[in-house]
């Protein structure tokens, strides 16, 4: 190809790079408008506007840009507009005095980053965009500027760099054995090689927060605010998700070690969630329990439309507790045995908080029973097909975490309603209640009517 | 034509609900009359539909057993892929369940009645009474799986609301318990209606549909859980795994032994009123759920295992009994022998005869007037109380001759004396039971001394609480103890009139189930190879 060739090529595959185009130079006016004196609803309203635009831009076809450096494809536009519709409930958030400009700015620019996670096909670009999502994830964690959120930050910085450093020590070697950095098929032989993408793993694990990465999961979501423990529980994680599928798919080796954490991911997180005094810290330990329950959607045959209907309504669920998360913090509840005897006080919020909780354990008439259904009817079916011990032992796994779960998930309404307490909050707010009421009703009203979620695949 | 009784029945209670949540908490008696309006209505309903359902239709099949059949599609996921979700709003009755409706509706009213007084939370309390209702109601008429899981799963939250709110001392343990124990059984429900749904058709579609589930040649050719699976697991086919689970499901719900440790916790601290709606209504559905679901869907392997499922029911006929022997507190007391009566239903059901089953359905019915009477019974002396240790009382005869005389009739009935439903119940299971093929005649000689037992237990508590000479353990009492209130009465005596008729004239009830039984039965020869 000649010079002029490859220029409008690249002119060309510019112009399909909108949406990230659209959300960097957002992030960039929500630094400028941040220079001024002016409310900070006209920056997250700037914010929000950045969002909604990079939505109306999107168009879920599948494409090779830069010579194959980036390769999109209706799945991972699908997670895209996920995402993106995610960050805009987040925005819906209660802001506190700190979030200002940077705060927004961050929040973009990880939105960017994580899109260019699930399209990356060169590693090098793989490497930069983790580390996009990470760094803009260290600073995040901070925002909530208390000792608990520095300690937390730190933490994660830590282990966050020995993971991304383990994951660049692998992709060093793939270079070595490839000889380009490209994410192709290849064999994965060698055990040098199988080191290489061990390594490489690591780090991806680390992003979707699977045991034995999980470490920094229960004191991030704890101390940062709770908007960015949302958007953390969310968008990271799918992004990374799909990099995994990419991984997989490209090899076709290392679905044994998914698996294997996916089930320890299950069992710690499940684990882990029950002994918890602090609320935000079993949310967290169920999100892990999740990211088990999401690997199925990598590992096995499952469509891409069940993939996506599945995150769509993982992403629903946990921006609704973690509003629900924010409203009773505001009225200082922060651990368990707060909410003792609150709901007298909180009846609407109690109600609502109880059916958002139904929902991620997965009980009808939620839509969180729509997704265990298409987990448990598709890990059935794949076990039909495969007559694999190791499926069977996935569903059983699953099952067992879902009846766990209406143990630890529903501790919260048992002490708001069952236990008698001297909690005496403030009424709650009528705003905050209307909010919560639309999640809680969605959650229904998507169970009703599950064709909605037809929108995003 | 499509007659909408069904859904009326089904939807009025949580119509009600909702226009509760709009009456202002500060109107405090609206609420019981409310609701008692409306279970009334409920209760009218239900008895038009006893009228109307026609016990002289001979079934053919499973597609033409049923009545007042409403069948709307619900909600409808299809998916690329394997996974599609096609759930039928599909609701009908036949002789099974039509009597099982009727209880409810009476169960249901008789209930409110026994809450007229509380005084705690009203609201709250009756909005969730009436999405119990609600639930129980769908979950007897559901013709689809999923329609049916649903009403079952659905009648949980309510219930463990209501114990832990209103409940006793130890109401928190008592419900988290009973949650925990149910729902452990459900998913057991959940597992084996997955593998259904994804091996049986209806029309080229998977289907949910239990009417397409009891007939084998609707199950895909190769799937799991078809005939002549190969999949074997420790020398049980996948089919024997299924059947098994369904069951597990539904004996906890029942309860039977060993998974019987929640029911008398749950009852102690239960208020009255939700006691009466758990051993009158809710132990039904895992009794129904037996009738309607396990075996009829996997007939072949409730034959094979009849005597096993036989041997738990005796098992929970004599030790219930046993245990009842034991209690101090009259109401735990009641409890076991619920755990007892409810073994006559198994041994009943796996006796696969007309009688045998005929009786288990009749049993189910019986023990849904009779132990929410005993509870009742109980909650009487309760409130006057706050009591209900057996020591504390004596020679309560002489005091309270009207209490004592309901006591009898419901006390005589439940041991199964003749001329009263109790005793209907246990002769047609017994005589089922001895002149079945599928079980051995020691079955049927071990669950008579059940009747012994459970005459044991009731005649001497009747002795120790009854006879004698009058005497109460603290004084501050003697002024409460008075004879049964115009409210009691109300409760009491429709209980008492329904026991002493059906005891009397049982062919009421056992005419116009008579047809669907044969058909039920006959399914079992029919289909097995």
């Amino acid at each position: 190809m000649n010079l002029t060739a490859q220029l409008f090529q690249l002119l060309h595959d510019v112009g399909h790079l909108g949406v990230e185009i659209t959300l960097v130079s957002g992030a960039m006016l929500v630094l400028v408008v941040g220079l001024f004196r002016i409310p900070s609803i006209v920056i997250k309203g700037v914010a929000a506007v950045t969002v909604i635009v990079a939505l109306a831009q999107l168009s879920p076809s599948g494409e090779y840009l830069f010579g194959d450096m980036l390769v999109s494809s209706r799945l991972s536009w699908a997670m895209v507009r996920i995402c993106l519709v995610a960050v805009l409930l987040v925005l819906l958030f209660r802001t506190s005095a700190e979030q200002r400009s940077s705060y927004y700015f961050l929040m973009l620019t990880i939105l960017t980053g994580a899109i260019l996670m699930m399209h990356a096909r060169h590693f090098l670009l793989i490497y930069l965009a983790v580390e996009m999502v990470s760094y803009g994830a260290y600073v995040l964690t901070n925002f909530s500027f208390s000792k608990n959120g520095h300690e937390a930050g730190l933490k994660y910085l830590l282990f966050g760099g020995i993971c991304s450093a383990v994951m660049l020590f692998g992709i060093s070697l793939i270079y070595g054995v490839q000889g380009h950095l490209y994410l192709t098929s290849a064999a994965i032989d060698s055990p040098y090689e199988q080191m290489a993408a061990t390594f490489i793993f690591v780090g991806i694990f680390f992003k979707i927060s699977a045991v034995p990465f999980h470490v920094w999961v229960p004191n991030v979501y704890q101390s940062a605010p709770v908007d960015t423990a949302a958007f953390f529980s969310i968008v990271p994680k799918v992004a990374g998700l799909i990099l995994l599928s990419n991984v997989l798919t490209a090899w076709n080796w290392g679905h044994p070690l998914v698996l294997f954490f996916g089930l320890a991911s299950i069992l710690v997180g499940t684990f882990g969630a029950i002994g918890q005094s602090n609320v935000r810290r079993l949310v967290s330990y169920g999100a892990i329990a999740h990211t088990g329950l999401l690997i199925p959607f990598v590992l096995w045959e499952f469509s891409a439309q069940q993939f996506v209907w599945y995150v769509a309504i993982y992403a629903a669920m946990n921006v609704a507790v973690f509003y629900a998360l924010q409203v009773f913090e505001s009225h200082g509840m922060h651990l368990l045995e707060a909410y003792a005897g609150a709901g007298k006080k909180l009846v609407g919020l109690g109600v609502f908080f109880t059916i958002v909780l139904v929902a991620l354990i997965g009980l009808p008439p939620t839509v969180g029973f729509t997704a265990k259904w298409m987990l448990f009817s598709g890990l059935w079916a794949e076990y039909r097909l495969t007559d694999d011990g190791w499926v069977l032992a996935y569903f059983l796994t699953s099952l067992f975490a879902t009846a766990v779960a209406v143990y630890y998930y529903l501790r919260p309404s048992y002490q708001l309603f069952l236990v008698d307490g001297t909690s005496d909050p403030a009424p709650a707010k009528r705003t905050t209640l209307v909010i919560l009421g639309v999640f809680g009703l969605a959650m229904i009203a998507l169970f009703v009517f599950p064709e909605l979620l037809r929108w995003f695949y | 034509m499509t007659n909408y009784l069904l859904s009326l029945l089904i939807f009025l209670p949580l119509i009600g609900a909702v226009a509760m949540l709009f009456v202002p908490v500060e109107r405090g008696s609206w609420f019981k009359w409310m609701a008692l309006g409306i279970t009334s209505a409920q209760l009218l309903l239900s008895v038009i539909l006893w009228v109307g359902f026609d016990g002289q239709v001979v079934p053919t099949s499973w597609e033409n057993a049923f009545q007042f059949v409403e069948r709307v599609p619900w909600i409808h996921m299809q998916m690329d892929g394997l996974a599609v979700l096609k759930v039928d709003y599909f609701v009908g009755v036949d002789g099974i369940s039509a009597p099982l409706v009727v209880l409810s509706a009476l169960i249901l009213v008789i209930g409110v009645i026994s809450s007229w007084k509380l005084s705690k939370k009203v609201k709250g309390y009756f909005i969730l009474y009436l999405i119990l209702g609600s639930s129980v109601i769908g979950c007897f008429v559901a013709l689809d799986f999923f329609l049916f899981y649903l009403f079952f799963e659905f009648m949980l939250l309510p219930m463990f609301f209501l114990i832990g709110i209103w409940g006793g001392k130890r109401r928190q343990y008592a419900s988290v318990k009973f949650f925990i124990y149910t729902l452990v059984g459900s998913l057991f429900i959940l597992v084996v209606m997955i593998g259904l749904f994804l091996n049986v058709e209806e029309g080229g579609s998977n289907t949910f549909s239990l009417v397409r589930m009891m007939n084998p040649a609707a199950f895909v050719s190769d799937g799991l859980l078809s005939d002549g699976g190969q999949w074997e697991l420790w020398g049980l086919s996948a089919r024997a795994w299924a059947f098994w689970f369904l069951v597990i499901g539904f004996l906890i719900k029942l309860p039977a032994v060993p998974v019987h440790t929640w029911l008398p916790d749950a009852h102690v601290e239960a208020p009255t009123a939700i006691s009466v709606i758990l051993a009158g209504l809710l132990l039904k559905v895992g009794g129904y759920g037996l009738f309607r679901i396990a075996f009829p869907i996997f007939p072949e392997q409730a034959v094979g295992f009849a005597t096993p499922i036989a041997i738990l029911g005796v098992i929970a006929i004599i030790y219930g009994g046993l245990v009842a022997m034991a209690q101090t507190d009259l109401k735990r007391l009641v409890a076991y022998s619920s755990v007892s009566h409810m073994g006559f239903v198994l041994v009943g059901l796996s006796a696969f005869t007309i009688q045998g089953v005929s009786g288990g359905l009749f049993q189910m019915v019986s023990h849904g007037l009779l132990s929410p009477a005993l509870f009742l019974l109980v909650g009487v002396l309760y409130d006057r109380t706050s009591d209900r240790q057996i020591e504390n009382f004596s020679g309560l005869a002489g005091h309270l001759p009207i209490y004592t005389f309901f006591v009898g009739v419901f006390f005589f009935a439940s041991l199964g004396l003749p001329g009263l439903s109790g005793f209907v119940g246990e002769l047609l299971v017994l005589l089922g039971a001895f002149g079945s093929g599928q079980l051995a005649q020691w079955i049927g000689m071990v669950a008579v001394t059940g009747i012994l037992i459970s005459a044991a237990y009731f005649i001497w508590t009747l002795q120790r609480m009854f006879f004698g000479k009058y005497w109460v353990r603290k004084d501050e009492w003697q002024a409460h103890m008075t004879d049964i209130t115009p409210r009691e009465w109300l409760m009491l005596a429709p209980l008492a009139l329904l026991v002493i008729w059906l005891g009397l004239f049982p062919s009421t009830m056992l005419q116009p189930i008579h047809e669907s039984m044969k058909f039920w039965v006959q399914h079992f020869f029919t289909t097995i190879p």
